[in-house]
């Protein structure tokens, strides 16, 4: 099985709202490039290689981090809102990789600063599907790199 | 009696702790399963049951779970991975290897709970 759209956002909504009770909707696309944002990464390796990225503006990956660790977000910490994010993107790689056949494997996330659409350029045209969670921006994205023969 | 949480993911060690926490455990957490093995020691023979995440650094869970088989002092433990592993030839190396439930990331608390009851977790709290 192949990943579209509708079971991208399904996996996004299990993981969000199903298991971490997250308030999600899905909305318009919106830009990428801001400068106060997080992506969080995950690279899936083998029969299917593909990258997932979590984007998020910094106010989404605070309430996120303040939902995972029921904390204020006074008191949540650089490292704790970053771990929250990677959370999500490994939860959704982990799921997609599930959904395609084949024999993958799953890195560990990687989360940091957003630069620009990082890892990814203008010019990407893999899945996207955007979200307001708990009333903020939060995009995941998913490019298939797979060399088809 | 003790549960032991290892997960490189602070965020979902915390999730954990939230649930099986009120079942009467007292809760050891780890980042890695080095980190794992090393609480195992500490506290050994009060931990009752394990919660292991299979990708995390330094330490996978299934070189955890290898591990822990592996000393016969750790048998009648209970081990149940945490996991986002779905595929079937991997879930069998974890069953083959000494893993005595999945629980598939996301996850309930009741589907949780749920598995632990299924491989006989005594939960000190349960009535």
């Amino acid at each position: 099985m192949t990943i579209d759209e509708q079971t991208l956002q399904q996996v996004v909504s299990d993981v969000c709202t199903g298991m971490l009770g997250l308030e999600l909707e899905p909305s318009e696309h919106f830009g990428c490039d801001e400068s106060d944002s997080l992506s969080a990464v995950i690279r899936i390796s083998g029969d299917w290689d593909s990258l997932v990225q979590v984007l998020t503006p910094r106010r989404t990956a605070v309430a996120i981090a303040s939902n995972m660790f029921a904390m204020s977000e006074e008191e949540l910490s650089e490292a704790e809102i970053r771990d929250a994010v990677g959370e999500i993107v490994n939860m959704v790689g982990g799921n997609l990789k599930g959904i395609v056949e084949g024999d993958s494997a799953l890195s560990l996330p990687c989360v940091g600063e957003c630069v620009g659409a990082a890892p990814f350029d203008s010019t990407f045209n893999g899945l996207m599907v955007s979200n307001r969670c708990q009333g903020d921006p939060l995009v995941v994205r998913v490019l298939d790199r797979t060399v088809h023969a | 009696m003790y549960a032991l949480i290892i997960d490189d993911s602070r965020a979902m060690r915390r999730i954990l702790r939230q649930i099986v926490e009120p079942l009467g455990f007292h809760i050891l957490e780890a980042g890695d399963g080095q980190e794992g093995l090393e609480r195992l020691e500490q506290y050994h023979p009060d931990v009752e049951l394990t919660l292991v995440d299979w990708n995390m650094p330094v330490m996978n869970g299934l070189e955890f779970v290898k591990a822990v088989r592996g000393d016969d002092q750790y048998q009648q433990m209970k081990i149940a991975m945490v996991t986002t592993e779905t595929e079937p030839a991997q879930m069998a190396r974890a069953l083959m290897a000494g893993v005595d439930e999945f629980v598939m990331k996301p996850f309930t608390s009741q589907i949780l709970i749920e598995k632990l009851k299924l491989i006989g977790v005594q939960c000190p709290d349960a009535a």
